[in-house]
């Protein structure tokens, strides 16, 4: 069982569909939710490592600040967050060149098309066991 | 002969031994008295003269003597008589033989007058006659010599044995130009030029082997000029010993020099035979070749040499029967010169020849006009092309200025040559919008030599547009100078037209390609993410206690979900309403300041609770020819939009302004609320579903449709915003739309 999850998305509904599924999984001790990527970064200690995050759940298309910006901040701290830190994209959009970008970042383990469902929960497990 | 030899006597001198010496010796012994009449004569006188002693007693002696030495003889016998002289020794005097010859006699006259034994004068005289004719035949050789020798016209000197001058004429002096005394310490040759020295030189050895020989020299003249002497060197041999060498020389600088003159002349005529490139050969009556150029000899791969003296016909029978026949006869016959050409088959050759009689013969000159022919064929072939193609030819001069254009030109263009003859291509081909650099360029480049190619648009006579692909092309001659330029004008006004269209037809599926991506961009994210929380929320919602809060929650959300599909799902029928109208909105002439009083009043009870205010500053006659809705809307989305992000620091103030344009008519919507950093939003603007702001206020389809609908009536709009300022937005409409109410006024 993960201890902490975040969830940023700008999608109100989306949000509170996401947390009902991972509590309803018993998934993990603390789910923390975000309507903005600022706020998510203005929580993530990014210095002290004991508070943060095993698990993040990423929408991409946000205003302001969307999920591919929130990841370029994190760009600088990759090498410290690498192995304690997983991203998922969570996203509704079912375009493949999203897809592809998100390689491009080592913190991505996968990319999930909305809603989050039992399924993607276990690619999650499985993924962030090794297995994936 | 009988000698009858007696022994000696003791000699006797008596009188008749004495008389018997006297009359019986050779020598004449004669006595002449006082008046020079013979008193006696020896014997000897019929051995020397003919006569018997005793025809000439008592005749007086100078009867017998030549006239001419009469008046020395009587002075001398008068010396003799009264002169007190004893002897006298007479010169040699002529004295006539009884056969009238002249006899020379040479004497001694000793008076004897006063001797009682003579009482005479008595003379021993000698026949001299013979050294006479010796000594006389001598000085008249002298007298030739020296007549030869001295008085020669031509150049007679001596030289001795070992070349030194020891006499010369005065031809010699005169011919040059040093005086006498030069040549005794000269040797011959110092007199010479150079290139002579050798041949000169072994004729004078020659002549001290005792041979004559007879050669061509030059000598140089005291004042430096030359002469040329044609030179006898002849031995001169006196008991077989030579003395000396005798030269005699005819002076032959001028027959030389005419020599030469002519020489000259023939080289000069020869240059000039050889320099003209024809081919020139004559005839003589005979019709024997009897001159030819090198150009002819070429011609024909003979040396001339075979052909000199040779007829013509026997040589070339191939010309039997030809026109070139015909014609030699006839200018034999005529005496008059033509000119006519021919083709010779096995030569591969045409000729154009000149024949011109002359008084030895014929005169045939000709060229070899094959290449000529050709070209001209080759002309005429090239002539017909430019003037029957299609394309539209024009030919000009160094400077541009055209000389000629083809039918095709005329046709297309409407321009005749003769109307533009003499004017520059670029004064038809261009307009007043070309810009002039670029002429000037493509003239620099034409003077190089460089060939071009442009795209031009150009009018035709009557005004209408023609596209035309013109290629220039400089024609230079052999030394590189340009002479022509060859203009190729290819009418492609209905390629380019095409072009266009075809232009427009890629942007136009550019841009409907663009909206396709934008659509797809929609359908992926803002249509299924409502329907994403449907999916989501329905399945979760079975799995809940239907009488939990949750449940109840759960119930709502699915709602606003449902809720908001149906936004999306009424934005795209806008947006796609408004793209499928663009081609053909319904137009009319719109009030914008009436427009704006409706929005205002729509949307007062949101200004009212904010104290809101907005200012509008239209005019009344602030038209414009478009869809009435499309303005409404338009209007209404960038108030509204100003109301949405008004800023919390200040009230909220709007205003809403009509600029009139020289180029239409221009209004601007501004507001005093929270901006945008235009450096981050503006590529995204009026992109659809870009948000800019938090919160749930905005879905990021206003701008688009604002643009979308602004586009579809014929405006632009722009917009200028400073964080925490405000927003302006501008919105141009050009003349073509404003200007429309002039109809309608």
């Amino acid at each position: 069982m993960v201890s902490k999850v975040y969830i940023i998305d700008d999608d109100d509904i989306s949000i509170y569909l996401t947390s009902l599924v991972l509590e309803e999984a018993g998934f993990a001790h603390e789910i923390c939710t975000y309507t903005s990527a600022d706020d998510a970064l203005a929580d993530l200690p990014l210095t002290a490592s004991t508070a943060l995050p095993d698990l993040i759940l990423l929408d991409l298309n946000m205003p302001v600040k969307s999920g591919w910006d929130f990841l370029n901040v994190l760009r600088p701290h990759e090498e410290t967050l690498k192995g304690k830190l997983d991203v998922f994209i969570l996203t509704s959009s079912i375009a493949v060149s999203d897809q592809d970008q998100s390689r491009e970042y080592p913190l991505v383990r996968g990319f999930l098309h909305k809603p989050l469902d039992e399924e993607s929960l276990n690619y999650i497990r499985q993924t962030r066991k090794g297995l994936a | 002969m009988q000698v009858n030899f007696t022994p000696p006597e003791q000699l006797v001198l008596t009188p008749d031994f004495y008389s018997s010496i006297v009359r019986h010796g050779s020598e004449l012994i004669t006595v002449l008295n006082w008046d020079g009449q013979y008193q006696y004569i020896s014997d000897s006188i019929s051995s020397e003269m003919g006569y018997q002693p005793e025809e000439l007693l008592g005749t007086p002696v100078l009867e017998h003597i030549h006239p001419d030495d009469v008046a020395m003889i009587q002075q001398e016998l008068h010396n003799l008589t009264y002169g007190g002289v004893k002897q006298v020794s007479l010169s040699p005097f002529r004295y006539r033989a009884k056969s009238g010859d002249w006899r020379w006699l040479s004497c001694v006259s000793t008076n004897m007058l006063d001797n009682p034994h003579v009482r005479g004068i008595v003379t021993n005289s000698r026949d001299v006659t013979h050294q006479m004719e010796t000594m006389r035949q001598k000085k008249e050789s002298r007298a030739y010599y020296k007549a030869l020798f001295f008085n020669n016209p031509d150049l007679v000197f001596t030289l001795s044995t070992s070349g030194q001058v020891q006499a010369c004429n005065d031809a010699v002096v005169a011919l040059s130009g040093y005086t006498r005394e030069a040549f005794p310490e000269s040797h011959f040759t110092d007199f010479v030029l150079p290139e002579y020295q050798d041949v000169t030189l072994s004729a004078f050895h020659k002549a001290l082997t005792g041979q004559s020989s007879t050669l061509d020299t030059s000598i140089r003249h005291h004042d430096g000029s030359r002469r040329f002497l044609s030179a006898t060197f002849v031995p001169v041999v006196l008991e077989g010993r030579i003395l000396a060498v005798q030269c005699i020389a005819k002076d032959c600088t001028s027959e030389k020099e005419a020599n030469l003159l002519v020489q000259a002349h023939a080289q000069r005529l020869h240059n000039i035979l050889e320099g003209i490139t024809e081919g020139f050969f004559a005839l003589d009556s005979e019709w024997r070749y009897s001159f030819g150029n090198s150009v002819f000899a070429n011609f024909l791969g003979r040396p001339l040499q075979e052909l000199m003296n040779r007829t013509i016909w026997d040589e070339y029978p191939i010309l039997t029967g030809t026109q070139f026949q015909q014609k030699c006869l006839e200018v034999a016959r005529t005496q008059k010169t033509v000119q006519f050409d021919e083709q010779f088959c096995n030569y591969g050759a045409e000729l154009r020849f000149t024949l011109s009689p002359f008084s030895d013969g014929l005169l045939v000159s000709f060229v070899d006009i094959t290449r000529q022919r050709a070209a001209e064929e080759e002309v005429r072939t090239l002539s017909l092309v430019a003037s029957k193609t299609t394309n539209g030819v024009i030919i000009t001069n160094s400077r541009l200025e055209i000389e000629w254009v083809n039918e095709a030109f005329s046709q297309v263009t409407g321009y005749e040559l003769e109307e533009i003859a003499g004017k520059r291509p670029s004064d038809i081909l261009t307009t007043a919008d070309t810009d002039p650099r670029e002429i000037n360029w493509v003239r620099a480049q034409l003077a190089k030599g460089i060939p071009m190619r442009k795209e031009l648009r150009s009018y035709k006579k009557n005004g209408d547009l023609v596209w035309a692909d013109v290629t220039i092309s400089p024609i230079a001659n052999e030394q590189g100078q340009i002479e022509k330029y060859v203009y190729i004008h290819t009418d492609i006004t209905e390629r380019k037209l095409d072009q266009e269209q075809l232009l427009k037809t890629t942007e136009h599926l550019y841009h409907q390609n663009q909206d396709l991506k934008q659509f797809n961009y929609i359908v992926s994210h803002n249509l299924r993410a409502p329907v994403a929380n449907l999916v989501g929320l329905s399945a979760i919602l079975q799995k809940l206690d239907r009488n939990s809060a949750r449940f109840m929650q759960g119930l709502q959300n699915l709602e606003t979900s449902a809720r908001r599909l149906d936004d999306v799902i009424s934005d795209l029928n806008k947006i796609l309403a408004v793209r499928s109208s663009t081609l053909q909105v319904a137009k009319e002439m719109v009030n914008v300041s009436e427009v704006a009083s409706e929005v205002i009043s729509s949307l007062q009870h949101l200004l009212t609770p904010i104290n809101g205010k907005i200012e509008i500053q239209l005019q009344e006659d602030d038209l414009l020819w478009a869809n009435r809705a499309y303005v409404y809307s338009i209007l209404h989305n960038l108030i509204s939009n100003a109301i949405k992000y008004k800023s919390a620091q200040r009230d909220l103030l709007i205003e809403v302004n009509s600029v009139r344009k020289k180029d239409g008519l221009q209004l601007s919507i501004s507001d005093n609320g929270i901006g945008m950093d235009l450096e981050k939003v503006r590529p995204h603007l009026f992109q659809l579903y870009k948000r800019f702001h938090a919160g749930p206020d905005g879905k990021g389809i206003g701008l688009y449709l604002v643009k979308m609908q602004v586009n579809a009536i014929g405006g632009e709009i722009e917009v200028n915003s400073q964080p925490e300022t405000g927003t302006t937005f501008i919105l141009h409409f050009k003349q073509a739309t404003y200007g429309q109410q002039g109809l309608h006024n």
